[in-house]
């Protein structure tokens, strides 16, 4: 049984991660912490004892793992706590603005033991994308599209605020679709980057741009992208091959895969035994904290604890570097 | 039993094609079936089984109608508004009867949906308002048949079919290909509410040879029961079904209502939260409680447990009369359906 305590129990924890963790039967959740007195009624009803004070929660028990579901400004603060103190880090995006935060973040853990909530790594859409691009069923990838938001995308709670947010669209929501873009292409460098922001507040509102990506074959792919609260875009991100293309549709619940030739003919993937799965919210979180456990376990690399998870970094601080 | 004639209407759906198969077979029976088109009857002549083709109304039929010592009315119409069918029945069923000779047999094929069952009224009973525009005409054409085939002389048998399984039945192969896929069916631990085209066959023998009688009744056999059923199909695809079953919580009254109450709030809960306020504690662990179901069935599916649940809709035994003279022991329904395989595959 792994020990493990919760910190911040906003919308994400309560709707994803705290149901995950209580049905696993591996996991034994040992305390939770929020400055929000009002969790407290909460995880007295779920018999799970609550602090308001991350100090006195470790010190009540210190847990294997612990998962950071805080805000970003809460971060630096929270590992400078929990150093020496747990084995292992789950740590919800956004992660880091910089390689420099995202090192010293992961300073004194093993690799297997530390990932970030790039949860869509484990979508059924997004493991069969790179099943397509592994075997090269289409040849290489030629160039990729990224295009996310529209007109009526929501900041939230906290990512009207910078100081509390870190960054606007790209950090808070881009993030996932570059980690994607790079996941499935087998990146291991980035050149070339290109981009022309908008600011509002001193947020990103808007941001275009273009870099070249290499893969472990040192094929280069160029990847475009668009992340706009300001104008609808597509929401899918395009993967360029030699005679088709196919889009996916990241944030799309129980989405197919669409693959279409240069005549624009459609063909609808799908898993028919999993239908594509998983393929919504609980179902991928569910499938990445096993993906996650099983490396902390078996104490060996998968796809939520390797290296490319610096390259997502990477980008994000070229994209903000004024 | 001597050369007796059965018209078999509906010949060409899913139930009809297979019945007429283990009707033909019967060297007493002179089987007549009707088709409305040629393609229709596709399968009929491959198989050589003498079929009519033509409108309800056409005189080759109207004379079959008037030889036929039995007719057995499979058809129901494929949609429509609640008036259009039951002008449909009236229509069919006045001009099938007055066509009929007196003291000769008329069967109709109804179905258990005419007990009143859907998703809220899931206990196997008769409910007193029909929950569908299927179950409401399947009343009124039975009601109609009763009172028509009394001014006729004729001997009314309304027959409500539970789910009809058999080598050519949709529902067969369609469970047969869960299984093939490794589902997990989740049963109830009841008879399952299935009859087998054999059965069907064994019915209207019975009947043509007086064993019957005239009257309402529901056709199932009880003797089958889920896990039968899926052992079953799975061995002829030599496979092992999977399945788990599902207990019948003991409640008494008390528990009942706790739960109907329950239903009640939560197929409400919009307009109760948009006219009272709910606790934030009570809403939130309510929210942590499906997620933990949803995230539950996340993780049996990622072991590739696939969870099939449309088999556990009902709760009971099909009410209505059982006719008296059909063979109940599953292994030799079994057999029967062996046979006719054997013969046509």
């Amino acid at each position: 049984m792994i020990k493990l305590g919760i910190i911040g129990l906003g919308n994400v924890s309560l709707g994803v991660h705290l149901p995950i963790l209580m049905s696993r039967t591996d996991i034994q959740i040992v305390w939770i912490y929020d400055k929000s007195i009002a969790v407290k009624d909460v995880c007295k009803k779920i018999n799970i004892p609550f602090f308001s004070e991350l100090d006195h929660a470790l010190k009540f028990t210190s847990p294997e793992i612990v998962l950071i579901a805080t805000p970003y400004n809460t971060r630096s603060d929270i590992f400078k706590k929990i150093k020496n103190k747990v084995s292992g880090v789950y740590c919800e995006k956004p992660f880091a603005l910089s390689s420099g935060e995202h090192f010293e973040y992961m300073s004194g853990y093993e690799k297997y033991a530390f990932t970030i909530g790039y949860q869509r790594r484990a979508l059924g859409n997004v493991q069969i994308l790179k099943d397509i691009v592994f075997n090269n069923l289409f040849n290489n990838i030629k160039e990729i599209i990224i295009e996310f938001g529209d007109l009526h995308y929501s900041f939230g709670t906290f990512g009207t605020n910078k100081l509390i947010a870190g960054g606007g669209i790209l950090f808070e929501s881009g993030s996932h679709w570059i980690d994607t873009a790079l996941y499935i292409s087998d990146a291991i460098k980035i050149e070339n980057f290109k981009k022309e922001v908008k600011y509002e507040d001193d947020l990103d509102v808007h941001g275009t741009g273009q870099f070249d990506i290499y893969n472990k074959d040192n094929h280069m792919i160029n990847c475009r992208f668009k992340f706009s609260s300001i104008e609808n875009t597509s929401n899918k991100i395009t993967f360029k091959f030699d005679n088709c293309h196919i889009d996916l549709y990241l944030y799309e619940d129980n989405s197919n895969l669409v693959i279409k030739t240069k005549d624009e003919k459609q063909f609808i993937l799908n898993d028919y035994s999993m239908d594509n799965y998983p393929n919504d919210s609980i179902s991928q979180g569910a499938k990445y904290w096993e993906v996650f456990l099983q490396s902390y376990k078996n104490k060996k690399i998968s796809y939520s604890c390797s290296d490319d998870l610096l390259l997502t970094t990477q980008i994000i601080e070229l994209y903000y570097a004024k | 039993m001597l050369n007796k004639k059965i018209l078999l209407l509906g010949a060409t759906g899913q139930i009809g094609k297979e019945l007429s198969l283990y009707l033909d077979k019967n060297k007493n029976i002179d089987l007549i079936c009707h088709a409305r088109t040629k393609v229709a009857a596709t399968f009929l002549n491959n198989h050589k089984i003498n079929c009519i083709i033509s409108d309800i109304k056409s005189e080759e039929l109207k004379k079959s109608i008037k030889e036929a010592d039995l007719i057995f009315d499979l058809v129901a119409p494929s949609s429509g508004t609640l008036k259009e069918t039951k002008n449909f029945y009236k229509d069919r069923l006045n001009y099938l009867l007055d066509n009929m000779r007196p003291k000769t047999k008329f069967v109709f094929a109804s179905s258990m949906n005419a007990f009143g069952l859907s998703i809220r009224n899931y206990k196997l009973k008769n409910y007193l308002i029909p929950a569908s525009i299927y179950a409401s005409n399947k009343r009124f054409a039975e009601k109609l048949l009763i009172k028509k085939a009394k001014k006729k002389l004729i001997s009314p048998y309304i027959v409500r079919l539970s789910d009809v399984h058999g080598n050519f039945q949709r529902v067969s192969q369609y469970i047969k290909k869960l299984i093939s896929n490794e589902y997990i069916f989740e049963i109830p631990k009841t008879s399952a509410w299935i009859v087998f085209i054999p059965t069907i066959y064994e019915m209207l023998i019975s009947i043509i040879d007086d064993q019957e009688k005239p009257g309402q009744y529901t056709l199932v056999n009880d003797e089958i029961f889920w896990p039968d059923l899926l052992d079953y199909f799975a061995n002829k695809l030599d496979k092992r079904a999977k399945y788990r079953i599902l207990e019948k919580k003991n409640k008494n009254y008390f528990l009942n209502f706790k739960e109907y109450i329950y239903n009640f709030i939560l197929s409400r809960r919009d307009l109760i939260r948009g006219n009272f306020t709910i606790s934030k504690v009570f809403e939130t662990s309510k929210k942590i409680e499906y997620g933990i179901i949803k995230a539950n069935d996340a993780y049996l599916q990622l072991q590739g447990q696939k969870i099939y649940s449309g088999l556990n809709l009902y709760e009971g035994v099909l009410p209505g009369n059982r006719f008296k003279n059909l063979t109940s022991n599953k292994e030799t329904i079994f057999k029967n359906i062996e046979i006719v395989e054997k013969k046509y595959n």
